[in-house]
């Protein structure tokens, strides 16, 4: 018979499991009518969680070549047991945790939970959903069919407006002046080591920040808790939030599953560099709204102006004195609808419209 | 500027027999005070491949180019009496060239792969011919191809006789009407001066001038060069035989030689042109409209029939590859099919090209094993593939299943989160 107390104080004496307990015991969540809200977090951390493990999988046959990129893909989705299943969870996954992550910062923005003193924990997420689109820009393109050939050549062109060293800079992407193999080798390191190297080390640092200084009250719920209007109320983080937590896992996957049994992800057709390109050819869906833009106005101001809005938008809670003193902020919410707004528009005019 | 001329002269003329700068052949026919054209020495000195191979103008033509020069009179080089030979008249020309290049040995010393038979083969040609008999010097000889001083190797992309070059060259003259009229074919009629704008749109010659394919005949595969003499009916099968070797065979072998032979017709040529052949489809076995089958065969005889047989075959087995080629992509791009139905419809493909050239035996029966077999392997591989799609709802069931249960988890989770609510004071941890 295994001792069980034995088991445990050999470990408490090595790693403090009894401090690990007192926290997590200890450890509260604020509970209000929007703290549906805060699951958005956790729910993005477990979707990349399963993009690192169906990644490695993928990994155990993929191979990184413009000759045999696509076979190996083809190989997994046909020959590997449940290479498909794998293939399919991680190409919805990887767009859920996109999705996920847009709206788990505007859910953010809204609330005003960046407000001080969690400055950082905002700046590190903005950071965060950058390299998710770095993900998904790069991930893209490892299968090597046709599509994701053409999306690449598009989404890489836009580095050539950038001022300056554009030129270089969409070298640097491509690895040559063409999307080619080369364009590949470089993309899939980008994707299993740069990325995710970068990625894991700022996670940390922002889950570290969430810890440190804990969920945000929404200004209004603390409003009405100074008024008396309301109570300040909180659940256990375990079990009663991971639970939770959990339970959005769950229908997590299960969205994903059934995403994979109604549109199983296609593999497409093989890319092929002399092929001319068909009309309409746009970047995957979160950069739509950035490329139908391009079509409206010169591209260089374009460029410029989304690097600009980029950095505003990063930089908006360290002026927000309204909501760092507790009050509501109108014109802040005005700017967040807008932005949502903004993207969603122009995104299915890209989709339904998109123009020459 | 002069002294980097004489380094420029120095170093082309390097290999030359006497060295160009001691040469008063290149030091007089280069100077203007000389000469008001100075294109001979120019185009020698551009790269000419007996320059390269040290071969001056000495050479050919005979002289002393060592002397002149000093002696302030440079027709001293060209003294009869040192072997000099004035340029040869036109009539003179392949004999003058024959010198060396009909000399085995000599060649050998310079390019043991060239031939050495021009001069005999040209002797039999209808240019030497008319030259050597008739003295008619409006005709082609070697420096009308090769050119005179500027004669780069024939695998030189700028040579005049280069394979992308050569059907340009050739309608130099043969698309001149001034120059072609009174020129007559050995049945008498004015030989034709159309014939580059022919070849330009024939298959062949797309493949050779816009592809660049080595592999596509120009003029000179199917006439010859030196011995240039138009295939006549008998040999117009060997001419396209030396690259469709199973196609004439079978022709010959077919219950078409003996009539074509009667009928004095030209074996292919017959159906798919000379100048202007187009890319064969198989449109033109069968009895449709644009069919060649139904020029000679009307309905209701033996012909008639067996072209309606080969052509159904044909048609089936097309139809068959195209319905297995669509399941296929479609399995491959849903990516159930990993390519090994692709690799079996190559062979139901091979069978198509194996039954364009079998037409050619205008055997009904032949043509149909060849049909049926690549039919039976199509539809094989669409099976196949359709099998392969019918996975996919496989693992549409095998996720609906994983979906209940994950929603049964989900339930469970959710009433796991009721009980514990139930036993938690929300205020409790509140502050």
């Amino acid at each position: 018979m295994v001792d069980k107390k034995k088991i445990y104080n050999w470990f408490d004496e090595r790693v403090d499991l009894k401090n690990i307990e007192k926290f997590l015991e200890h450890k509260t969540v604020p509970y209000h009518k929007h703290s549906i809200w805060y699951y958005l977090g956790g729910m993005s951390l477990f979707l990349f969680v399963l993009q690192v493990l169906t990644g490695i999988l993928l990994l155990l046959y993929y191979k990184p070549t413009a000759e045999s990129a696509y076979e190996s893909v083809q190989y997994i989705m046909t020959e590997v047991p449940f290479g498909w299943l794998v293939r399919s969870i991680h190409s919805y996954a990887a767009n859920l945790f996109i999705g996920m992550v847009f709206v788990h910062m505007f859910s953010v923005f809204l609330m005003k939970a960046y407000r001080r003193p969690r400055e950082l924990t905002w700046v590190s997420g903005a950071f965060l959903l950058f390299l998710a689109m770095g993900f998904g820009f790069s991930g893209y393109l490892l299968p090597w069919n046709q599509l994701a050939y053409l999306a690449t050549n598009v989404g890489t062109n836009f580095a050539t407006m950038v001022p300056f060293i554009g030129e270089w800079l969409l070298e640097f992407l491509r690895g040559g002046k063409e999307v080619t193999g080369a364009t590949l080798t470089r993309f899939f390191g980008f994707h299993v080591a740069v990325l995710p190297g970068i990625t894991t080390l700022l996670l940390a640092i922002h889950v570290l920040f969430v810890q440190r200084l804990g969920m945000s009250v929404p200004v209004s719920i603390e409003r009405q808790i100074k008024q008396g209007k309301a109570k300040r109320l909180s659940i256990p983080f375990v079990p009663n939030y991971l639970y939770r937590d959990m339970l959005g896992w769950v229908l997590a996957m299960g969205v994903i599953v059934l995403l994979s049994s109604l549109f199983p992800w296609e593999l497409g057709d093989k890319a092929d560099i002399l092929k001319p390109a068909p009309p309409h050819i746009r970047p995957e869906w979160f950069f739509v709204f950035m490329y139908q833009t391009l079509k409206y106005v010169p591209k260089v101001i374009g460029v410029f102006g989304f690097a600009i809005a980029g950095l505003i938008w990063i930089l908006l809670p360290f002026f927000d004195k309204k909501s760092n003193r507790g009050e509501p902020n109108r014109l802040y919410t005005i700017i967040g609808v807008f932005v949502i707004a903004y993207i969603i528009i122009l995104t299915i005019i890209g989709y339904v419209a998109p123009g020459e | 500027m002069r002294k980097i001329a004489a380094i420029l002269l120095t170093i082309f003329t390097g290999a030359a027999g006497v060295h160009a700068k001691d040469s008063s052949c290149i030091s007089c026919h280069r100077s203007p005070d000389w000469f008001s054209d100075t294109s001979v020495v120019v185009a020698y000195l551009s790269g000419d491949t007996h320059l390269n191979f040290g071969i001056g103008c000495e050479d050919c033509h005979g002289g002393d180019p060592r002397i002149g020069m000093a002696e302030g009179d440079p027709t001293l080089a060209m003294d009869p009496a040192k072997g000099y030979k004035p340029p040869p008249d036109r009539t003179g020309i392949p004999a003058f060239c024959a010198r060396c290049h009909s000399d085995i040995d000599f060649m050998k010393r310079y390019n043991p792969r060239l031939p050495t038979d021009q001069m005999a083969l040209y002797k039999t040609s209808v240019h030497g011919k008319q030259l050597l008999e008739s003295g008619d010097t409006k005709v082609a000889v070697c420096t009308d191809c090769h050119g005179a001083h500027g004669i780069l190797p024939a695998a030189d992309s700028r040579s005049k006789v280069n394979f992308r070059n050569v059907p340009r060259t050739c309608a130099t003259c043969h698309s001149d009407p001034v120059h072609m009229a009174g020129y007559k074919t050995e049945g008498g009629r004015a030989i034709p001066v159309d014939q580059y704008e022919e070849f330009v749109q024939s298959v062949h010659g797309k493949l050779a001038l816009e592809k660049e394919d080595q592999a596509a005949p120009v003029c000179n595969d199917c006439h010859g060069s030196h011995g240039a003499t138009p295939p006549n009916i008998a040999s117009v099968s060997a001419s396209c035989g030396e690259c469709h070797a199973s196609n004439r065979d079978f022709f010959n072998a077919s219950p078409h030689a003996a009539p074509w032979k009667e009928l004095g017709y030209a074996d292919c040529e017959q159906c798919h042109g000379s100048h202007l052949i187009m890319a064969a489809t198989d449109k033109m076995v069968g009895v449709d409209n644009g069919a060649l089958c139904i020029q000679c065969h009307d309905p209701g005889t033996g012909g008639y029939q067996a072209a309606l047989t080969m052509q159904a075959g044909i048609d089936s087995l097309r139809a068959a590859i195209a319905a297995a080629e669509e399941v296929v992509h479609q399995a491959e791009t849903k990516g159930v099919e990993g390519g090994e139905a692709r690799f079996d419809l190559g062979a139901a493909k091979d069978n198509l090209v194996r039954v364009r050239a079998v037409v050619h035996t205008f055997d009904p029966a032949q043509v149909t094993e060849i049909t049926s077999a690549g039919i039976k392997t199509a539809e094989a591989v669409r099976l196949t593939a359709e099998e392969s799609l019918g996975d996919l709802r496989v693992r549409q069931i095998g996720l609906g299943i994983s979906l209940i249960l994950i929603m049964i988890v989900a339930f469970g989770l959710w009433r796991k989160i009721k009980q514990v609510d139930s036993r938690t004071d929300f205020t409790a941890h509140g502050g």
